[in-house]
C-alpha cells in the first residue's frame, strides 16, 4: 500500500459520498434525528414537566435495570428484586446508575444513553454505500489498474470513518453547547469533562460499525442489498440476541457479534472498563475490516 | 507523449526487460460454474504492437481481459505482464490500463474530476493531471463536456471517454474491449487514429467484432472461440495458414464466359463466383501475383473494376475457424 | 442522450428542501391560527381551569397574542418568505440553476436567520423554550445548505 494513493482515494471519496446523495441523507438524518432524540430527556426538564432531582431519583432504578440487562448479567425475571432489596450482584448496577445520574451531568448521561443506541443505526443507514455502488456499475474497474484493492478498500473506510467522526463530533458538540448555554444546570467543567469522554467514546464506538458496513459494502454489488444487510447486521443483532435470550439464555451472547454488548461500559465509573470497552470496539472493528478485506481481495470484480 | 512515457522512453521500450514480450499467457483457464469461459488460453503479445483479439459473442474476450486486469482470478495457468509481473502486482499500477466493456463511470461526479483522480493515482500532480485530462478529452472530441456528468453523454461519447481514460498517462500496455462498438464511422475512424498514434509508445490489445478494423489496425491477431484460442499470428500468417482468400470485384459489365475461363485458368485461382457485375475470385495462393494476374486479364479485356477488395480475408479465416458468422 | 446530469446529492438536497418547506408552511399556518383564532379562545378557557395547557405553554400563547401586529406581521412575512424560498430553491437545485439554486439558497439562509432573530427578539424566552434543541437544527441546516451549494455543488449550479 502506498500512502499517497491511499490518501487520494480517501480524499476523493468524500465529495463523491456527498454528491451521490447518501452523504447528504446521512448528514441530515443524523443531525435531525440525533437532535430529536436528544430532545426527549431534555424537553422533560425544559418544559418544566418534572423536577430534575425528583426525576433522577425515579429513574435511578430503571437505569440500573437497563444496565443490568444490557450487560447480560441479569435476566428480566431476576430484576424484580432490584428496586426493593438489591442482591450483591445487583448492587454495582445501582452504583453505576448513581454515577451516571448524580456524579455526572444526568441529562447529558440520558442523552448519551439514547445516542448510544441511535448512532450505530445512523451509521448503518449512512455508510452502506462505501463501495457497493461502484461495484454494481463497474466504476471501480477504472481505478483498479491505478490503485490496489487494499488502497481502495482502506482508503474508502478511512474516508467514511473520518466523515462519521466529524458528524458525530458536530452532533455531540451541538448538544453539549446547548445543554451548557441554554439549560445552565451544570458547571462547564463537568460538561466539558463528561462531553470529552463522550466524544472519545463515540469516536471509538463508531469504528466497528463503519468497519462492518465497509466490509459488507465491499462484498455486495448492490447499494440496496448493502443497506438491508448493514441495517440487519447492526440493528438485527440486538433484536436477535434479546429475542433469543428469552428462548434460551446463552443465545443472548449473540449480542457480542456486534459491540452492542459492551459499549455502555464506555461510560462506566471505572476508567479501566471504559478503556477495555474502547479496546473491544477497536478489536471488533479490526476483525470486521480484516474479514471484509480478505473477501474483497479475492472477489471477482 | 506524457511525462511518464517520456521518462520511460529510454533504451528499453516500456521498461520491459530485453527479449520479454509485453504479455504472455500460458494455459489460462477460468470457469463460471461448470462452464469453461477460458480453456487453456495461451498467446504472446510482442512489445509495442497492436494485437487484436477476435471472437464471436460469448467467446471469452471480456473474461480474458478481466482476468489479465485482475478483476477476475484465473482457475489455472500463468499470466505474465510487462516482463515478469502477475496480474494485480503493485508494480503494474499505472503502467497498464483498460477500457472495460461493461463498466460505467460514476454518474454523480463530473467527468474531469474522475479522470483527474485516475491520472493522479498514476502519479501525476493535480496541475499536471488537469492539463493532461483536458488534452485527452479534447483529443477524443469531448472538450466541451469537462464539467458535465457522464449521464449527458451518448453511447458513442461514453466510449470515447473510456478511451480517453485508458490512454491517460500513456500506459505501457492498454486493453481496449470493443473500442469502436456503437461509434459512427467518423468517430470510429478518429478512435482508430488515436490508437495508431498512441501505439507508437504503448502496446495495445484490442478486441473487436469489426474484422476489417482489426485487419487494418493490428500487427497480430488471436482468434478466440468458446474459450479456446483457435489461431494466432499476423493477419498474413493466418491467411497463409488458411491457404485461401477472396478477391471481390465490381465490374462495369458482366465478364464473358471466355473471360471467366481465362481467369479460372490462372495459377492460384481456385474458383469464380458472382452474378452481373460482381465477381468473387477465390484464390488459393497468397502474395500479390495472383491478384495482379487477375487484374491484368480484366484490364486486357477492357473491364476496369469500379471497386476492388482483396477481400474478407480475416473474416474468411474467422468464419472457417469458428464456424459462426461474425456479428 | 440522457437529459439530466444532476448528481443524486443535489436531488436529495432538493427533496429535503421541499420537505422542510412544507414543514415551515405548517409552522406559519399554526402560528397564524394560534395568534388570531385558537390562541385567544384557549387563553380564555384556561382561566380558572386546573387542567389544560401548562403555565409555559400559556405564557407562550400570551406573548404571541400580545406581540404588536406590525412586529408579528414582520415575523410572519419573513417566515412566509423563507417558506417560499425553501420551495423555490428546491426547484432551483433540481434544475441546477445558478440564481434560483445557489444565490436563492444564500438569500434563504439570510431570511431564515432573520426570521429566527426576529422571533427571538419578539418573545425571547417562550420561543426558545418552544423550539428546544430544534434551535440547533434551525442554525445547522441553513449552514449545511450553504456549504453544499457553494462548495460541493457549486460547479453544478450553472444554468
Amino acid at each position: 500500500m502506498e500512502a499517497r494513493r491511499l490518501l487520494l482515494v480517501t480524499r476523493y471519496s468524500l465529495p463523491a459520498f456527498l454528491r451521490n446523495g447518501s452523504g447528504i441523507s446521512y448528514v441530515v438524518l443524523t443531525f435531525t434525528l440525533g437532535l430529536l432524540l436528544a430532545e426527549l430527556p431534555l424537553s422533560i426538564v425544559e418544559s418544566g414537566l418534572a423536577d430534575l432531582e425528583e426525576l433522577l431519583e425515579q429513574i435511578r432504578v430503571m437505569v440500573a435495570m437497563m444496565l443490568a440487562v444490557v450487560s447480560l448479567e441479569q435476566t428480566f425475571s431476576q430484576l424484580g428484586t432490584l428496586s426493593s432489596a438489591p442482591t450483591p450482584e445487583q448492587a454495582p448496577f445501582l452504583e453505576w446508575a448513581q454515577y451516571l445520574l448524580n456524579e455526572r451531568p444526568a441529562l447529558l448521561s440520558a442523552v448519551l444513553a439514547i445516542e448510544l443506541i441511535a448512532v450505530p443505526l445512523f451509521i448503518a443507514t449512512g455508510t452502506f454505500n462505501q463501495l457497493s455502488g461502484d461495484l454494481q456499475h463497474g466504476a471501480i474497474r477504472y481505478q483498479l489498474l491505478r490503485t490496489s484493492r487494499a488502497e481502495l478498500y482502506f482508503g474508502r473506510f478511512i474516508g467514511m470513518a473520518l466523515f462519521t467522526w466529524v458528524l458525530i463530533v458536530a452532533l455531540l458538540l451541538a448538544i453539549l453547547i446547548y445543554v451548557g448555554v441554554r439549560l445552565d444546570l451544570y458547571p462547564w467543567a463537568d460538561i466539558i469533562a463528561w462531553g470529552g469522554r463522550a466524544l472519545i467514546g463515540f469516536g471509538v464506538l463508531s469504528l466497528p460499525y463503519v468497519a462492518a458496513c465497509c466490509a459488507i459494502s465491499a462484498n455486495v454489488a448492490s447499494p440496496f442489498a448493502s443497506l438491508v444487510l448493514c441495517s440487519l447486521a447492526v440493528g438485527g443483532v440486538p433484536v436477535l440476541a434479546i429475542g433469543g435470550m428469552q428462548a434460551w439464555e446463552p443465545l443472548g451472547n449473540l449480542i457480542y457479534l456486534m459491540p452492542w454488548g459492551y459499549t455502555h461500559h464506555l461510560f462506566h465509573p471505572e476508567a479501566s472498563h471504559g478503556v477495555l470497552a474502547g479496546l473491544g470496539c477497536l478489536l471488533h472493528g479490526a476483525l470486521y475490516l480484516a474479514a471484509g478485506y480478505l473477501l474483497f481481495r479475492r472477489k471477482d470484480l | 507523449m506524457s511525462s511518464d512515457a517520456a521518462e520511460r522512453g529510454g533504451g528499453e521500450p516500456g521498461g520491459i526487460p530485453d527479449g520479454l514480450p509485453a504479455l504472455r499467457l500460458d494455459g489460462v483457464t477460468r470457469s463460471y460454474g461448470s462452464r469453461k469461459a477460458l480453456d487453456g488460453v495461451s498467446f504472446t503479445v510482442p512489445r509495442l504492437s497492436v494485437f487484436g483479439l477476435v471472437g464471436p459473442n460469448g467467446a471469452g474476450k471480456t473474461t480474458l481481459f478481466s482476468t489479465i486486469a485482475a478483476f477476475l482470478r484465473p482457475d489455472s495457468g500463468t499470466i505474465r505482464i510487462l516482463g515478469d509481473h502477475s496480474p494485480g502486482d503493485p508494480a503494474l499500477l499505472g503502467r497498464v490500463s483498460i477500457l472495460p466493456q461493461d463498466a460505467l463511470f460514476d454518474r454523480n461526479l463530473m467527468i474531469i474530476d474522475q479522470l483527474i483522480l485516475y491520472r493522479r493515482l498514476q502519479g501525476a500532480t493535480a496541475a499536471q493531471a488537469t492539463v493532461e485530462v483536458r488534452e485527452a478529452l479534447v483529443r477524443v472530441g469531448l472538450g466541451e463536456y469537462l464539467d458535465r456528468s457522464v449521464t449527458v453523454l451518448s453511447h458513442g461519447m461514453t466510449k470515447r471517454l473510456g478511451i480517453a481514460q485508458a490512454f491517460l498517462g500513456s500506459p505501457e500496455l492498454i486493453f481496449l474491449d470493443e473500442p469502436t462498438a456503437g461509434l459512427d464511422p467518423r468517430n470510429a475512424g478518429r478512435i482508430r487514429r488515436v490508437i495508431r498514434e498512441l501505439s507508437e509508445h504503448s502496446t495495445v490489445v484490442v478486441s473487436s467484432h469489426n474484422l476489417a478494423e482489426l485487419e487494418d489496425l493490428c500487427d497480430q491477431v488471436a482468434i478466440l472461440d468458446r474459450g479456446v484460442i483457435k489461431a494466432t499470428g499476423t493477419v498474413a500468417e493466418l491467411m497463409e495458414r488458411q491457404g485461401r482468400r477472396t478477391l471481390e470485384l465490381e465490374l462495369p459489365a458482366p465478364p464473358s464466359e471466355e473471360l471467366r475461363r481465362q481467369l479460372a485458368a490462372h495459377p492460384g485461382v481456385r474458383s469464380l463466383a458472382g452474378t452481373e457485375g460482381r465477381l468473387a475470385v477465390m484464390l488459393d495462393a497468397t502474395g500479390p501475383e495472383p491478384v495482379a494476374a487477375v487484374l491484368r486479364t480484366l484490364l486486357d479485356a477492357g473491364l476496369v473494376p469500379r471497386s476492388f477488395h482483396d477481400g474478407g480475408s480475416l473474416e474468411e479465416v474467422f468464419l472457417s475457424l469458428t464456424d459462426e458468422s461474425p456479428e | 442522450m440522457a437529459s439530466s446530469d444532476r448528481p443524486s446529492g443535489l436531488t436529495a438536497l432538493a427533496v429535503i428542501q421541499f420537505l422542510f418547506g412544507v414543514g415551515q408552511f405548517f409552522e406559519v399556518l399554526s402560528l397564524t391560527l394560534l395568534r388570531f383564532v385558537f390562541g385567544p379562545a384557549e387563553l380564555e378557557r384556561a382561566e380558572g381551569r386546573r387542567r389544560g395547557p401548562s403555565a409555559e405553554e400559556l405564557e407562550y400563547l400570551r406573548e404571541l397574542i400580545e406581540v404588536p401586529l406590525p412586529s408579528f406581521s414582520l415575523l410572519l412575512g419573513l417566515l412566509l418568505l423563507s417558506c417560499l424560498l425553501f420551495l423555490l430553491t428546491g426547484l432551483g437545485l433540481l434544475r441546477r440553476k445558478r440564481w434560483l439554486g445557489r444565490h436563492a439558497s444564500t438569500l434563504f439562509v439570510l431570511v431564515e436567520f432573520g426570521a429566527l432573530a426576529t422571533a427571538l427578539l419578539l418573545f425571547p424566552e417562550s420561543y426558545l423554550r418552544e423550539l428546544g434543541i430544534g434551535l440547533i437544527r434551525m442554525i445547522f441546516y441553513p449552514l449545511f445548505l450553504l456549504a453544499c451549494v457553494h462548495l460541493v455543488f457549486r460547479r453544478d449550479l450553472v444554468n
